[in-house]
């Protein structure tokens, strides 16, 4: 690679705990804004699954000098994008925009991570329970295959893990939460020494500063929340399978795997991708190979890791049968290509591909400022250094065959552990197996597993 | 240290410009329109054939998506995994689509790979195989694609709205085909479809990035000079209808927890001297997230994730085109609220509306064109709809003069709020009498094919 890709950073931290990153792109014409919380769906109590989310939506209902509405209007009439989201390990609010908008973006931002309590009424808070509702329904709900995942989830971790329910969550705890509990929530977790701010763009490292200092510096710093991450779980050792029918038109498999958490060097997490990617991404891998190619018994195949740090990171490996296919054989055939890959290793050519295919990715999640800013935002909250972001890319590249190896036998042949398997129902009415609590949720795809505004 | 009571004062975007484009035609008659974006490590190179729809036999319609569907199933002496390893080791992408106006070869590569993948790219068009075995598993993946898409209510929607909405035009039925229509597809169809309509004289290569010392005019040249082919010559294209009654078409969608809605009607092409006016309009009534639509359906009632209306169009069509999904219980109260808004709309654009829209159009352009793909994807439409490359330039221009009177009229003059299609896929035994009392149109029930 000729060009330097280098992301230049400057850190800083704010009397009142907040972390700052920028990194300038003089001459980009655009800046972008991104903050992280810590605090994802993994923090809510038990009893109010999809809290976390919930309250990110409140965040758009005005705050002190905000009207209602205003946060979208007043950004989106000066050209930018915007939006937020929730994750299991973090809640994400961005924005990007002209250069010249970064003042009001950030005087948006301060206003409601400092009161946005002013701002509350009863109505705004029903109406967005009601938008909740509505944003499960069409992402889930009205879906075929859209719960499939939600049910796969406690089969690796139980009730009273983090990752135990999805950041959507339920929509009977929701209707139950109150007012109250969005201050309180806001009182605990939203508070300078609980986020981490990025600007990426066209605005120097000077003039960002100062503006950060000018509308966040005078918000106090709060009793950070300090919550002790669970330990490792290994593998899942045992086979636990639940089967459903559901209106849907062919049959599919679910698998959800423990994966090693996210840290700071990142290195098994990486091993662990880079064997997903080669056993199950795209159209060189081999399960597309051989049960879509080969055995023809299916229309897809895949798996794929989610980056998550309390513990374990979670994998997720789906297949949709063609019609009539036999789910036991497929189970099979899948466990033989992720064991087969588990005892022989990478070919030098997979390795190849999966690193060009690593560095392509890397390329594209560099490409715009709101995706610089993003990378920066999660190195410096979830490792607490930004500089990260420009070791990854190197450390990738230096995974070795046996590393990928030793992380397929450790982390990927139980894959076929925790199975959901659905078949089309016979009369299209949806019905519950066992051990199946609410309705659920999200697609195999391991990044759809955040919700957004 | 205080906080600030209003909003800080934004400093008005610098009147950015689309990348100039560096220009040149090849021996055999490719265009070649190459842009330098600083910082875009990952090249995106379109290479667009102008054929429509048009040209797929009636009896074989889906061939033009089958051929993209298979363009890149081995060529020039590979084998399709041979070539989907040699992609792979560039990190690059290689696709193509079949769209109403234009059939498009789609190529992303990181720099340092941009030779290999452009001559990947250009086997696929010079010499794909259209191996038989994988041409017959291609076809079994798009029928049975086909099966799946009909379970999903949004893919119902868009299929029915067009179906209802382009009487018997080519738009009116699926770009890709029915199943009817692809099972009689083949092989040799697909490998006539190629030899008849992909040549280079009809084809222009759209390629942005950040190409540093590389010359990305010479690269194409050195990929793509030595194809020689002529084809068939251009055919006409036919136009397209768009109805101008009302209707209102029920797909029967048993226990659904939400509607899923579309409300349609024709509105104008790119090149309609009323198109900035209009496009500035839907901004306010349905295109952006604090507009009419939204702010009732979603942050007043509740019913929805989120109402947005956009501005579809090709050569020969626009229309203006509503979408949700909202609460079941909700349904006819939300398809009357839309019909309502865009009635209510004719006339009563404000000044604030207008301006607001006036800024969130133009001062969006510089993030709208980040990224390199965004160049290829914007010059690639244009093209496509028979408009210039510089368009956009000219475009933003004529955006920043629209006014509010001009928004208005384009409005009043476009949209007809009694003539639009309604769309519902929802539960039918508890919509059929709401929606009939509503009373906007006779309700047309349609079987969902595949239930």
């Amino acid at each position: 690679m000729t060009a330097d890709l280098t992301v230049p950073i400057v850190a800083r931290t704010l009397d009142n705990g907040l972390r700052v990153v920028v990194s300038p792109t003089p001459g980009l014409g655009v800046v972008a804004v991104n903050l992280w919380y810590d605090v994802g769906s993994r923090h809510e109590q038990s009893h109010r699954q999809g809290f976390a989310h919930l309250f990110e939506h409140l965040m758009f209902q005005g705050s002190r000098h905000v009207k209602s509405g205003d946060h979208f209007a007043l950004l989106q009439g000066h050209g930018a994008a915007l939006n937020a989201t929730t994750s299991f390990d973090r809640t994400n609010y961005y924005e990007s925009m002209p250069a010249g908008a970064l003042d009001l973006a950030l005087w948006l931002e301060a206003d409601r991570m400092a009161y946005l309590d002013d701002a509350l009424t009863q109505e705004n808070f029903d109406n967005q329970v009601d938008v909740v509702a509505q944003e499960r329904s069409q992402r889930m709900d009205n879906v075929p295959y859209g719960t499939v995942f939600e049910k796969a989830l406690p089969l690796v971790f139980d009730a009273g893990h983090p990752y135990g329910h999805l950041p959507i969550g339920n929509m009977q705890h929701l209707a139950e939460a109150t007012l109250d509990e969005v201050s309180s929530f806001h009182a605990t977790y939203y508070m300078p020494n609980n986020a981490v701010l990025s600007i990426v763009g066209d605005v120097t490292e000077m003039e960002a500063l100062d503006k950060v200092e000018r509308y966040f510096g005078h918000i106090p710093a709060g009793v950070a929340p300090d919550l002790a991450l669970p330990e490792p779980l290994a593998a899942l050792a045992e086979a636990s399978r639940l089967d459903v029918a559901e209106d849907v038109p062919s049959p599919a498999i679910w698998f959800a795997l423990r994966l090693p958490a996210d840290s700071p060097t990142g290195r098994e997490l990486s091993a662990v991708s880079l064997a997903c990617s080669i056993v199950g991404e795209a159209d060189t891998s081999r399960l597309h190979r051989r049960l879509v190619r080969h055995d023809q018994t299916a229309m897809s195949a895949g798996l794929g890791a989610n980056a998550l740090i309390a513990g374990n990171s979670l994998g997720v490996g789906s297949v949709h049968a063609v019609p009539g296919q036999d789910l036991d054989e497929i189970a099979a055939a899948f466990d033989e290509v992720v064991s087969g890959f588990a005892a022989d290793g990478p070919t030098q050519l997979e390795l190849d591909v999966a690193r060009a295919q690593a560095e392509r990715d890397w390329l594209d999640e560099m490409s715009t400022a709101a995706g610089r800013a993003d990378a920066l935002s999660s190195c410096a909250l979830l490792f607490g250094d930004a500089g990260i972001l420009n070791e990854r890319l190197a450390m990738l590249q230096s995974i070795t065959a046996d590393e990928v190896q030793q992380a397929a036998q450790l982390w990927l042949t139980s894959a076929v552990n925790a199975q959901v398997r659905v078949v089309p129902s016979a009369s299209g009415q949806e019905t519950e197996g066992a051990g199946v609590a609410e309705r659920a949720d999200a697609a195999a795809d391991p990044d759809s597993t955040g919700a957004g505004v | 240290m205080t906080t600030q009571l209003t909003p800080p004062v934004v400093r008005p975007a610098d009147n950015w410009k689309f990348p100039e484009a560096a220009e040149d035609q090849l021996s055999n008659g490719i265009r070649v329109l190459a842009y330098q974006c600083p910082g875009q490590y990952v090249i995106a190179a379109s290479l667009l054939f102008d054929i429509p729809l048009d040209v797929e036999p009636p009896d074989k319609e889906g061939v033009a998506a089958m051929a993209a569907r298979c363009l890149s199933q081995g060529a020039a002496g590979r084998s399709a995994e041979e070539f989907a390893d040699a992609l792979a080791l560039c990190g690059a992408d290689l696709g193509a689509t079949a769209s109403h106006d234009a059939f498009t070869v789609h190529l992303s590569t990181p720099v340092p790979h941009l030779d290999k993948a452009l001559r990947l790219m250009a086997d696929v068009v010079e010499s794909p195989a259209f191996d038989q075995q994988e041409f017959e598993h291609e076809r079994q993946l798009r029928l049975q694609e086909i099966e799946q898409a009909s379970a999903y209510p949004q893919h119902v929607a868009g299929e029915q709205l067009n179906a209802a909405l382009f009487g018997d035009s080519r738009a009116a039925r699926p770009t890709g085909g029915s199943a009817e229509t692809v099972e009689a597809i083949e092989r040799d169809d697909v490998v006539t479809y190629a030899r008849d309509h992909l040549q280079p004289v009809t084809a222009t290569m759209i390629i942005a990035g950040d190409f540093g010392n590389v010359d990305p005019i010479a690269q194409v040249a050195q990929a793509f000079e030595a194809w020689r082919h002529i084809g068939r010559p251009a055919t006409a294209r036919k136009s397209v209808e768009i109805s101008d009654s009302p209707q209102v078409v029920l797909i029967d969608w048993p226990d659904s927890p939400q509607s899923t809605l579309r409300v349609a009607g024709r509105a104008v092409t790119r090149d309609d001297a009323r198109w900035q006016a209009l496009f500035v309009a839907n901004h306010a009534v349905g295109g952006s997230f604090s507009s009419r639509i939204n702010t009732v359906l979603r942050e007043e009632k509740g019913v929805t994730y989120g109402a947005s209306s956009a501005l579809e169009t090709s050569r020969r069509s626009g229309v203006l085109n509503v979408s949700t999904a909202v609460r079941a219980d909700a349904t006819a109260e939300a398809v009357a609220d839309i019909v309502e808004i865009l009635t209510a709309a004719t006339g009563t654009l404000t000044d604030d509306e207008v301006a607001t829209a006036v800024r969130a159009a133009t001062e969006s352009a510089a993030l709208g064109f980040e990224r390199a793909e965004a160049v290829t994807s914007r010059v690639e439409m244009l093209l496509a709809q028979g408009l210039p490359p510089d368009h956009v330039d000219y475009n933003l221009a004529r955006l920043r003069e629209v006014t509010t009177e001009a928004a208005n009229t384009a409005y009043t003059n476009v949209v007809e709020a009694d003539q639009l299609t309604v769309v519902v896929v929802g539960e039918g035994d508890k919509l059929r009498e709401p929606l009939a009392s509503w009373g906007y149109a006779t309700v047309r029930e349609v079987s969902p094919k595949q239930r």
